[in-house]
């Protein structure tokens, strides 16, 4: 991750300890034997202000029951993000292996349960690729964001521009 | 859709496939480490490694 951000102040809202890897990977183990990792990587979506994308991967044996720590740790890590970066955040649901369903409903799970409230301003929509494949997207941004309409406008054009066929 | 409109769809394109080719290299490197990680925290290999 090229991007700074407080393990400290992670950990003290997580419920999973989060290291960083050598890689400067954001990781941490679940109580069921899954390895999590996270990253924050730039994004060419948002061109309006700074974005990045976060992108969440994970390596394990069996299928985990609901893991309700999962879902704090990454709140807890994505809060953290947008507490010191004031720039729009782009989850992009991974298409390539018919599992995106599953994914979405995760993610959107997760960002539901959060009382962003007044913090943060949080938008699902879906994005048709150049093979007319649905990917669900969502965007996370501070309200305290100085060009928070702009991003949104620009984010909004995109899902619009790209749902109408050539 | 008229010429601009296709122009700037194109555009657009052109951005997702850049945003999601860097998406796809971090993701093959965040696989081959998790791969290693697993197998030293558990001495087995995992059976699923991917995107979450």
């Amino acid at each position: 991750m090229n991007q700074p951000i407080s393990l400290e102040a992670i950990n003290a809202m997580a419920p999973y300890i989060v290291h960083f890897t050598q890689d400067g990977l954001l990781r941490f183990k679940t109580d069921f034997g899954v390895i999590i990792t996270i990253d924050f990587i730039e994004d060419d979506l948002v061109t309006t202000d700074e974005s990045y994308q976060i992108i969440l991967a994970n390596a394990n044996k069996k299928k985990s029951p609901n893991d309700e720590k999962v879902k704090d740790t990454v709140l807890a890590i994505t809060t953290q993000f947008l507490e010191e970066h004031q720039s729009a955040l782009i989850y992009l649901c991974e298409t390539n292996d018919g599992k995106q369903l599953a994914r979405e409903r995760l993610f959107k799970t997760w960002i539901n349960a959060y009382d962003y409230g007044t913090r943060f301003f949080c938008m699902f929509t879906s994005i048709v690729d150049s093979e007319g494949i649905n990917n669900a997207a969502a965007i996370i941004i501070r309200n305290d964001n100085p060009n928070l309409r702009e991003i949104v406008n620009e984010f909004t054009e995109v899902s619009e521009t790209l749902r109408q066929k050539p | 859709m008229d010429k601009t409109q296709n122009q700037k769809r194109e555009e657009i394109l052109k951005r997702l496939e850049s945003t999601r080719e860097r998406k796809r290299k971090r993701l093959a490197e965040m696989e081959e480490y998790l791969r290693k990680a697993y197998k030293e925290e558990f001495g087995v290999e995992p059976k699923y490694v991917g995107a979450l």
